[in-house]
């Protein structure tokens, strides 16, 4: 006999439906669970992925249909990969939430001198501790988690929430304080890629960016150049923005002051187009779209690797800016947190792989060669004025990669009749040389003035136009 | 007005329903889906509290009573953590998730339960842990006034507390909160000495006796400081509780002189001896907490639950002190009870209706609050399996048992409504005969096939306790540990310490071997007339045959089994086990008649160790 007795009279108290998880719905779960599988791999047209999952479920359908021992071995290995699963995301999800949070509220209770555990006073006369439930009793009765505590302020979750709240608040407003919460912002667009919306005042931390009605880093400019005004528009990316030093540390304003002071008569105005992330395509597009404003000469500027810039395709690029201001300056911080660490998951850039460097460069040069044939169709005076890496400028050593791109560049411009330079090592001299550059690219404010200067003289050097409204050429 | 009280999510989940003040039933889970100490929600003992209440379909429940609050709880949990962190991750990630997924949503879930079996439920009312344990202790107690003392391993923030109840009101006016608790010192030994946690306690309690107190210093220099109320302050250090998933840790280890025993690997002097520091220890803070009860009470009459209550011992000890006129301690003192304490609370406390005290009376009818199961039924699984069976009348039944009993067979018995608490009361119990020299051996090795040095425990008329015991008083819910009387003790020969756990074990105590502990002290259970009338009946048909009044009753199961609840349970077990005779109601199965039983399981996989 074995111990599978008949019992027709107990085994309404036996059975398990209604048990949550229990047998009353894992028939359901047990299909819907691989049916969604399958129609996802279905989905996402991975066939053979999902034949071999409608394989497996259906194996399992009739292991688990045959035999009853099967069937419990079965669902106690899918409850134990369940389980693991679980125990897996809850891992990754909570681990953030215990070391920031928790960590931080004990650091705070520390600070405050609490011991919410009475883990500290050992000497205490006693350990009773009074009890107030004549409150307790029916006032909070009906709560799952009201106590007296609440009533008394004690209550452990509102405090944390309240300075969780606070925290946040202070956080927001230092942030807003600091700079952040209004980015620069930028219009797509499909001729120019992107460039930074009109009429911007932004606040950085120790600095201000203005952007005028032609999205320029320069004052507001006329739709027409007036009588005895002089223009030079500059074209190039961030080492022309600048956005690290202010609107008047940048080296276009300080070469216009210098350019201003050296003028025989005419205004020279000094027209800052330069962008962030922006290559020859972008440069291109932009007078393309709004044209040079009038300008009797076009200083094509930036380092040789702008070459490289694709226009589009640079939203993965961390200086790709925002269309949109965030509602918070935290939204901001996390963005750039985030573009930082998708940029370090997502590694090289298409373009930077293999033969497409190549190609890219090519492409680069060429289009610079466009930009200077178009710009000088505009009536503008062409002078390209490129730089190599940061550490062939202070002297370190001669950075080959720009230089060759650079005399191809060169030579294809030579015809048009444009003067090209790429700056030799002109701050090997100058002293502290930590103070050039901001970072591995970007001037400083040391930086902006050295090269206002270097700028001034090849200017003055290789524009005819401007040694003819200059007093001392 | 009906109100069904749950306790769940932790260990031993129960239900319990009361109508007008009166406790109609009551039943733990584990009883049902034979889960020792299952804590999911009682989805069978509601069915079954419903049933016995007579709601059936569309029919409405006025309040259903949880036994804690959970969110309070989470709180707890959470300051925890904020107190421990960095440390603590692993609880942390373990711990969160059950709350998220399920004990943030016990009342979801118990009104499920309602719904699915078509009856709707009333208000939802949350009284503490530590209350509801308070209530179920006093609201049942036969005292109009009393002094109620709980203490456990921790409910909300409460691990123990002091509160005084008169009529249908009880204050509490006294806590100590976690982790500073008694019961978790207590779980920490448990699990140092080798045994599980919230189910070992009574195991590590019942070993205490073959130890010599000898670590009880070095415990109080170093785990705890205990004041003279009774109050304790747990040295964090040394306890892994609080950011682990442990109880102890590696300084533990190195004050007592090693890492804690593997489980079922053999007991060293070491675990008794710390078995019995930690009883001295636990006994004093008992005394200690109940003088100070009766200091700011000032109540004559005492009433304990939580699960240290269940630790008889000390309560023995806190009778012998005679600090109270009386005691009265929850049968289900752990949390089961609370299902009961939570339903009784709303009622007299939430509600206001009044509470009737009949002196000398509880109203737990002796803790047969479960389900029983009539002669057809019975009658009809006995058919139905072609099982051979007589069925005796009364007179003839307790005849036939009794001479079966004098014989030294071991009879299985399921009558009546099953006990709600942990100990088996009578109603599904396993009965012997104490006088025989190998009966504790037979039935700890062939019976329930657990640890050979765990007692058993007697059941005696009431009328001859004072024969027996030193003790007087009525003791029905076997709660109270008391002394054989002198002259039924055989002396010590001096050499027990050197002998090995076995040998002791083997070696005769007094004229009652079977339920004489090494220490001459046994767990009673008085048998009356009015509780129990056919166990009653039986002890007296024994005593004609004997001359003795006592038996040796231990729960109907085998180690880590819940105690079984139907006949088909009994059956079961019965067929597993040495037992010769089978008792179900009126009908007795004998051994030697039934078919070959063939397991087609191992069950003792099954049910795993406890």
């Amino acid at each position: 006999m074995s111990n599978a007795l008949k019992s027709r009279l107990w085994h309404r108290f036996q059975g398990e439906p209604g048990r949550q998880g229990g047998s009353g719905g894992f028939w359901r779960l047990e299909i819907i669970i691989p049916l969604l599988v399958i129609a996802l791999l279905l989905a996402l047209k991975a066939w053979v992925m999902a034949i071999v999952a409608a394989a497996v479920t259906a194996t399992l359908w009739v292991v688990r249909a045959v035999s009853e021992p099967a069937r419990r071995r079965v669902d106690a290995a899918l409850g134990g990969l369940a389980h693991w699963v679980g125990q897996i995301v809850a891992t990754v999800l909570l681990a953030p939430v215990f070391y920031l949070v928790m960590v931080l509220v004990r650091l705070l209770n520390r600070l405050a001198g609490k011991d919410p555990l009475q883990l500290r006073h050992p000497d205490a006369p006693t350990f009773w501790l009074p009890s107030d439930l004549d409150r307790r009793r029916t006032r909070y009765l009906k709560s799952m988690f009201c106590t007296e505590r609440l009533a008394h302020g004690q209550f452990a979750l509102l405090p944390v929430l309240l300075l969780g709240v606070v925290l946040l608040a202070a956080a927001e407003l230092g942030l807003r304080l600091y700079g952040f919460g209004t980015p620069l912002l930028v219009v797509q667009d499909p001729t120019v890629g992107y460039y930074p919306k009109p009429n911007q005042r932004v606040r950085y931390p120790g600095r201000i960016i203005t952007i005028n009605n032609c999205s320029m880093r320069s004052p507001d400019l006329a739709p027409h150049k007036a009588p005895g005004h002089f223009r030079i528009l500059l074209l190039g990316d961030s080492t022309l923005a600048g956005t690290w030093v202010g609107d008047q540390e940048i080296y276009s304003a300080i070469l216009d002051r210098k350019l201003n002071q050296a003028s025989a008569g005419p205004v020279i105005e000094v027209l800052n187009m330069g962008v962030n992330g922006w290559g020859p395509f972008h440069e291109l597009g932009y007078v393309k779209k709004f044209g040079t404003f009038e300008a009797d000469v076009a200083v094509i500027l930036g380092p040789v690797g702008d070459c490289r810039r694709p226009l589009y395709g640079l939203e993965r690029e961390g200086f790709t800016p925002a269309t949109h201001p965030p509602r918070l300056a935290l939204e901001q911080i996390l963005y750039e947190l985030c573009w930082r660490y998708r940029e370090r998951c997502l590694g090289p850039r298409p373009w930077q792989i293999g033969d497409a460097i190549e190609g890219q460069l090519r492409l680069g040069v060429q289009a610079y060669v466009d930009l200077a044939r178009y710009l000088q169709q505009q009536g503008a005076e062409v002078v390209i004025e490129m730089m190599p890496a940061k550490y062939d400028m202070l002297g370190e050593a001669t950075d080959t990669i720009s230089r060759g791109v650079f005399a191809q560049l060169a030579n294809q411009v030579e015809p048009l009749g444009v003067p090209a330079n790429c700056a030799g090592q002109i701050f090997k001299d100058v002293k502290p040389q930590s103070k050039v550059y901001h970072d591995a690219v970007h001037f400083d404010r040391l930086g902006h003035r050295l090269y206002a200067d270097y700028l001034y003289g090849r200017l003055t050097q290789a524009s005819s136009r401007l040694q003819h409204v200059l007093k001392h050429p | 007005m009906t109100i069904l009280g749950v306790s769940a999510l932790y260990h031993d989940s129960a239900a319990a329903l009361i109508r007008d003040g009166q406790i109609l039933a009551a039943a733990q889970e584990e009883r049902f889906s034979r889960k020792k100490h299952d804590s999911r929600v009682p989805v069978n003992a509601i069915r079954y509290c419903l049933e016995a209440g007579a709601i059936e379909r569309r029919g409405r429940l006025d309040a259903v009573a949880f036994y804690d609050k959970p969110i309070t709880k989470f709180t707890r949990l959470l300051t925890t953590f904020c107190a421990t962190a960095p440390r603590g991750f692993k609880a942390f990630a373990m711990g969160v998730p059950a709350w998220v997924k399920e004990k943030g949503w016990v009342s979801l879930a118990i009104e499920r339960v309602l719904h699915q079996a078509g009856v709707r439920a009333g208000e939802f009312y949350f009284p503490e842990h530590h209350i509801s344990h308070a209530a179920s202790a006093f609201f049942p107690s036969p005292f109009q006034e009393a002094a109620v003392l709980t203490a456990d391993g921790v409910g909300e923030w409460t691990c123990s507390s002091i509160s005084v109840g008169e009529g249908n009101q009880i204050r509490m006016l006294t806590e100590q909160r976690f982790p500073h608790s008694l019961g978790l010192l207590y779980s920490a030994f448990t699990y140092f000495t080798g045994f599980k946690v919230n189910s070992g306690e009574y195991k590590l309690m019942g070993l205490a006796p073959y130890g010599t107190p000898k670590y009880v210093d070095t415990i109080k220099q170093n785990l705890l400081q205990i004041r003279e109320d009774g109050s304790i302050w747990l040295n964090p250090r040394y306890f892994g509780y609080l950011d682990g998933l442990t109880m102890t840790n590696e300084l533990f280890d190195k004050l007592f002189g090693g890492p804690p025993r593997r489980p079922e690997s053999e007991i060293t002097r070491r675990e008794m001896d710390l078995a019995a520091s930690i009883q001295v220890v636990t006994e004093e803070i008992m005394l200690k907490m109940a003088r100070y009860a009766r200091a700011v009470t000032g109540k004559p009459f005492l009433c304990l639950a939580g699960g240290v209550a269940l630790n008889c011992v000390a309560n023995g000890k806190i009778l012998a002190e005679r600090l109270f006129d009386d005691l009265w301690i929850q049968p289900a003192a752990g949390d089961a009870g609370g299902a009961i304490g939570a339903a009784l609370y709303v009622w007299h406390q939430g509600l206001g209706r009044p509470r009737t005290v009949v002196p000398g009376k509880d109203s737990m009818y002796g803790a047969a609050l479960g389900p029983s199961y009539s002669r057809e039924q019975i009658k009809a699984f006995l058919d139905d399996n072609a099982l051979p069976h007589r069925e005796l009348a009364d007179s003839q039944r307790e005849a036939f048992l009794a001479k079966a009993l004098a014989e030294g067979q071991v009879l299985g018995v399921c009558q009546g409504r099953m006990e709600f608490g942990p100990r088996a009361l009578g109603y599904r119990s396993i009965l012997a005969d104490a006088r025989s020299q190998k009966m504790q051996s037979y039935l700890n090795l062939s019976t329930k096939f657990r640890e050979s040095f765990r007692p058993f425990a007697p059941i005696v008329l009431r009328e001859d306790v004072a024969d027996y015991f030193e003790v007087v008083q009525e003791s029905p819910y076997m709660l109270l540990v008391a002394g054989l009387k002198q002259e039924r003790r055989l002396p010590r020969r001096g050499d027990e310490e050197s002998l090995s756990l076995t040998e002791w074990v083997n070696r005769p105590r007094s004229d009652l071997p079977a339920i004489t502990h090494i220490d001459y002290s046994a767990r009673v259970q008085t048998v009356d007339r009015e509780r129990n009338p056919r166990l009653h009946a039986l002890l007296t048909e024994f005593k004609r045959l004997t001359g003795c009044s006592v038996l040796v009753n231990t729960s109907f199961n085998v180690r880590s089994e819940p105690i079984v609840c139907t006949p088909e349970d009994a059956y079961a077990c019965f067929m597993r086990t040495g037992i010769d005779v089978l008792v179900l109601e009126d009908f007795i199965l004998l051994k030697k008649d039934q078919p070959t039983w063939v397991e087609t399981e191992n069950w003792q996989e099954e049910f795993g160790l406890d």
